[in-house]
């Protein structure tokens, strides 16, 4: 095998001769340009004006946010959506996506079905499920009729309202992704395990397994910031404010009631800041438990 | 798990998948076969012709839509491959890619609870034997197409299988490896004598590794027989072209003696040997190009002549294209110096044309 | 060489091993029954908003008293979707052709070139992708707001634009590197310039990725709620951010009425959806951030 350009992995030639090397540099730019401008500026920009507040000292917004009674405690609410919502759908996604490896119909037609409730958006959950999961709902109804629960469910304008529509939205997120990772796994490998001895528990567990660690933190991480941001739901099915007062709605409020673009700044850094911790959390408690090549095969 | 047996029989096994159009094709069709204890088989055909769909219903990869498969008396194909005990070798080697070569070696014994005590020599036993004792720690990311082929025939044999499913592991491998390869796996074959499936399409390997070669067609068994039998008395047209008789040419019967059959095309009169019954007024009659004798005048059987059309040298020998008389075109294999446009005469030993129908 | 005779003793039936295949059926049911489960109560859920919009009056009865389409035609005067309608449209096509502006040739050299630094742009060009809107969005509509864009619809198609280039790049990256490079160099090698090269050669076979590229970023930025909600003004709000507006504000209309307006937009959204799927793969719409598939050693 030459060292030369093999199609598909993505080894770029070497270029000939100068001009057209720089030429295609500059075909880059504009994009660059376009994310340095709109992306890159205005998070430093947000973090320079998170120092200048209206008045006091360069920590006045953080020390504001830590000590005002609906402030700080919105960390912890966004939290306690989040992760519970995050671990249900990676956990659920994983046996399922695990179980529909196999190319086919059903893999169709499972794929596309929870295309839909991704590409139709939070909006339109939130609000289908204030009337389907509402206390006067369909849903109410059939578990009052087969005496599951007697009266009306609570399970919108509450902390219940939120978490199911963070399921609804990420499940079939988390479901697709960790679906592109098993199907990329080489099937060739679960079969040679196969011959030399090993059921379908434990091919996945040595074979399937330590070669999704990596993708499947990945995809705890994607999902769970992706959590973490909720905001439509929060305020539409939720109790925004009290139970759900997540930590978006303290940022919006502050920037477009309060006009503090200055705490409104420090509380998005905060937020950043805390799905970076646990980014870093989740990616170095892979590294801890999984001591092999991030990714397989030939380098 | 069975350690030694007597025979492996197929019989009437039968794989059916949907074609094209919703109905089924048969990627074999009533495949019956024996192998026997230490015996290294080649299943030999051309792309298509269910040589490794036969592996995969062996190995237990692929369920059988009719037949049986027995190892002596027990009825092997209801069981999930992880039960037969087979060792195979796969085209792309599958090795686990997340495992040392060691791990990848030792998982058929850890998956049958061999105590891990005993793994580590049977591992360290396994690897000197393909020479790759040095690259224990190694991933299989970091070894070249040839090592990694070798790791994945010490999985397939530290387990100690009673028999070894091959399936065409050579031809991800360029043509130097190969050779070398192959060497390996005849010296192992010959230390370790278990019985070896080997699947391939290439004539060469299946010659030089098989102590039987079982030809295939479209599902269908062509021919089983020894590796000479194959090549010097190949029972039907199909597995004549495929062995490599490139001469083939469709004449007319002229009359037939005893297993001497007289055929007739324009002026050209050929005397061959009958390999197969003939069906009606046309056969063909096959010819290895190493068979042609070039020259030779006394014998007067089988003589034709023409110009040289053509030469490509090879060496110990050149392939000369010769255009007959009439227009006929032959390939001669043979070390005689012949040009472009040179008269040439040629002649065809009778027992060296086989004839077949058309 | 065929032993066609049956064996004096019929041969064994081999014994399958009986509390495996339950425990795997078990299994199996288990699966089907969470995604039914999951499938059967979104599309109730949808089916619910669809009642409720053709309905007179719904008042916790299973079905409403009555039917009637005329809730469509209030909501379309009292939300004004026509020009609702028209801010999603210039928005969402806007974007569309900027960011494959400025995407695919981003792509191109993604794909073709090593440089210095290219790891570096790569995470830039992800991190709007791995960062949610929620987060960045913010700083952005107070940037915006600084360049006077915010409320303006270009402040609206900056923002979209945001996720919207590096998805084109993270689609078109691996389609373009998948194009053999000899193709570009056997057309120099038989006289094409750069020029006739790109438009003989690269965009014929560019274009199923731009196509399919194309419809996701159209999909995805129709449904995109955040980035406009935080820097739209009331004259250029996209059909999603409207009806958040509609539904927030709930006590003022009639729930049918926001019902009916839900039911165009996800008209609107599926419609695009389904013709998209003709294209891609499911899959793609989420596409997979980075990781390459674990080829077998």
């Amino acid at each position: 095998m030459s060292a030369a350009a093999l199609p598909g992995t993505g080894q770029p030639t070497k270029a000939a001769s100068r001009p057209a090397f720089d030429r295609a540099l500059l075909l880059a730019i504009p994009a660059t340009l376009f994310m340095l401008l709109l992306f890159v500026y205005p998070f430093l920009y947000g973090l320079w004006l998170s120092f200048v507040p209206a008045k006091g000292g360069p920590l006045a917004n953080y020390h504001t946010f830590f000590t005002t009674s609906d402030l700080w405690p919105t960390i912890g609410t966004t939290l306690k959506l989040a992760l519970p919502a995050t671990v249900i759908n990676v956990g659920v996604a994983l046996p399922i996506a695990f179980r529909m490896r196999v190319r086919g119909r059903w893999q169709r037609i499972v794929t596309t079905l929870l295309v839909v409730p991704i590409t139709l958006g939070t909006v339109l959950i939130a609000e289908g499920m204030l009337n389907y999961f509402g206390p006067k709902g369909w849903l109410s109804h059939a578990l009052q009729l087969v005496h599951f629960y007697d009266g009306p469910i609570r399970l919108t304008h509450n902390y219940w309202g939120v978490l199911i529509s963070l399921v609804i939205s990420g499940f079939p997120f988390a479901f697709l992704l960790i679906l592109s990772y098993v199907t990329g796994i080489d099937p060739v490998l679960a079969r040679a395990a196969a011959t030399l001895g090993a059921g379908s528990f434990a091919q996945f567990r040595h074979i399937y397994l330590p070669l999704l660690a990596p993708g499947l933190a990945m995809c705890f991480c994607l999902a769970f910031v992706q959590a973490f941001s909720v905001f439509p739901s929060a305020v539409l099915v939720g109790a925004p404010a009290g139970p759900t007062r997540v930590i978006s709605i303290a940022a919006y409020q502050a920037a477009f009631e309060q006009y503090d673009y200055s705490l409104a700044s420090a509380i998005a850094m905060i937020m950043g800041f805390v799905q970076l911790v646990i980014v870093a959390a989740v990616l170095g408690l892979r590294g801890f438990f999984y001591r092999g090549p991030v990714a397989g095969g030939k380098g | 798990m069975r350690h030694d047996f007597r025979e492996l029989k197929l019989e009437r096994v039968t794989r059916r998948f949907a074609g094209a159009g919703g109905h089924a094709f048969a990627a074999l069709d009533e495949l019956t076969m024996t192998i026997r204890r230490g015996e290294f088989v080649a299943l030999l055909g051309p792309s298509g012709c269910g040589k490794s769909t036969a592996l995969n219903c062996i190995a237990g990869l692929l369920s059988l839509s009719g037949g049986a498969i027995c190892l002596d008396e027990l009825r092997i194909d209801t069981l999930p491959p992880e039960k037969r005990g087979f060792g195979m070798v796969f085209q792309n080697y599958a090795l686990f890619p997340h495992m040392t070569v060691e791990r990848n070696v030792g998982f058929g014994l850890r998956m049958r609870g061999v105590p891990a005590a005993e793994i580590a020599p049977r591992v360290a036993r396994a690897l000197a034997l393909v020479q790759l004792g040095a690259q224990a720690a190694k991933l299989p990311g970091q070894l070249s197409g040839g090592q990694q082929q070798r790791v994945a025939i010490a999985r397939a044999i530290v387990i100690e299988p009673p028999l070894v499913l091959m399936d065409e592991p050579l031809s991800n491998l360029d043509a130097k490896l190969r050779i070398e390869t192959r060497a390996e796996i005849r010296r192992i074959h010959g230390e370790l004598g278990r019985a070896t499936i080997y699947v391939t399409h290439d004539q060469d390997e299946a010659l030089s590794l098989a102590d039987r070669i079982v030809v295939m067609r479209d599902g269908v068994v062509q021919q089983i027989g020894s590796p000479q039998q194959i090549y010097a008395q190949p029972a039907n047209l199909h597995v004549a072209r495929f062995m490599g008789y490139r001469n083939v040419l469709e004449l007319d019967v002229a009359g037939v003696t005893g297993d001497r059959v007289e055929l007739a095309g324009g002026p050209m009169r050929i005397v061959g040997t009958l390999r197969q019954a003939l069906g009606g007024r046309r056969a063909a009659v096959a010819i290895r190009p190493e068979e042609l004798v070039v020259g030779a005048p006394d014998i007067v059987a089988n003589a034709v002549r023409g110009r040289v059309t053509g030469v490509e040298y090879g060496g110990r020998d050149s392939l000369i294209e010769v255009t007959l008389d009439g227009g006929v075109r032959l390939l001669v294999r043979s070390d005689a110096r012949a040009a472009r446009g040179d008269a040439i005469a040629l002649s065809i030993p009778p027992e060296r044309a086989l004839v077949y129908p058309a | 060489m065929s032993a066609a005779a049956t064996a004096a003793q019929p041969p064994q039936r081999a014994r399958g091993s009986g509390t495996g295949n339950l425990l795997d059926r078990a299994w199996r049911g288990i699966v089907a029954g969470v995604m039914a489960l999951f499938v059967v109560n979104v599309a109730l859920l949808i089916a619910a908003v669809a009642v409720n919009s053709v309905a007179t009056r719904w008042l916790g009865t299973w079905l409403p008293v009555g039917w009637t389409l005329s809730w469509y035609l209030q909501s379309w005067k009292d939300f004004q979707l026509a020009g609702i309608l028209w801010v999603t449209f210039e928005v969402v096509f806007a974007v569309v052709l900027l960011s494959l502006a400025i995407g695919v040739p981003a792509a191109y050299t993604l794909a073709r070139r090593n440089f210095p630094g290219k790891r570096a742009l790569l995470l830039l060009f992800l991190l709007p992708l791995m960062v949610p809107p929620m987060t960045y969005g913010i700083p952005l509509a107070t940037v915006l707001y600084q360049m006077h864009l915010a409320g303006t619809i270009w402040g609206v198609i900056l923002a979209n634009l945001i996720p919207a280039a590096p998805f084109v790049i993270l689609v078109m990256t691996p389609f373009i590197e998948q194009i053999d490079p000899n193709l570009e160099a056997a057309a120099r090698v038989f006289g094409a310039g750069t020029g006739r090269m790109f438009t003989s050669v690269l965009v014929p076979l560019l274009a199923p990725g731009i196509l399919a590229a194309s419809l996701l970023v159209l999909v995805r930025t129709i449904a995109l709620f955040e980035l406009t909600f935080l820097t739209a003004g009331p004259d250029s709000q996209t059909l999603v951010v409207a009806l958040y507006y509609a539904v927030f504000a709930a006590g003022v209309r009639a729930p049918q009425s926001i019902d009916a307006m839900a039911m165009i937009y996800m008209l609107v959204t599926l419609v695009w959806l389904l013709i998209a799927l003709r294209f891609v793969n499911p899959t793609q719409l989420v596409s997979r951030v980075k990781e390459r598939p674990v080829p077998a050693g």
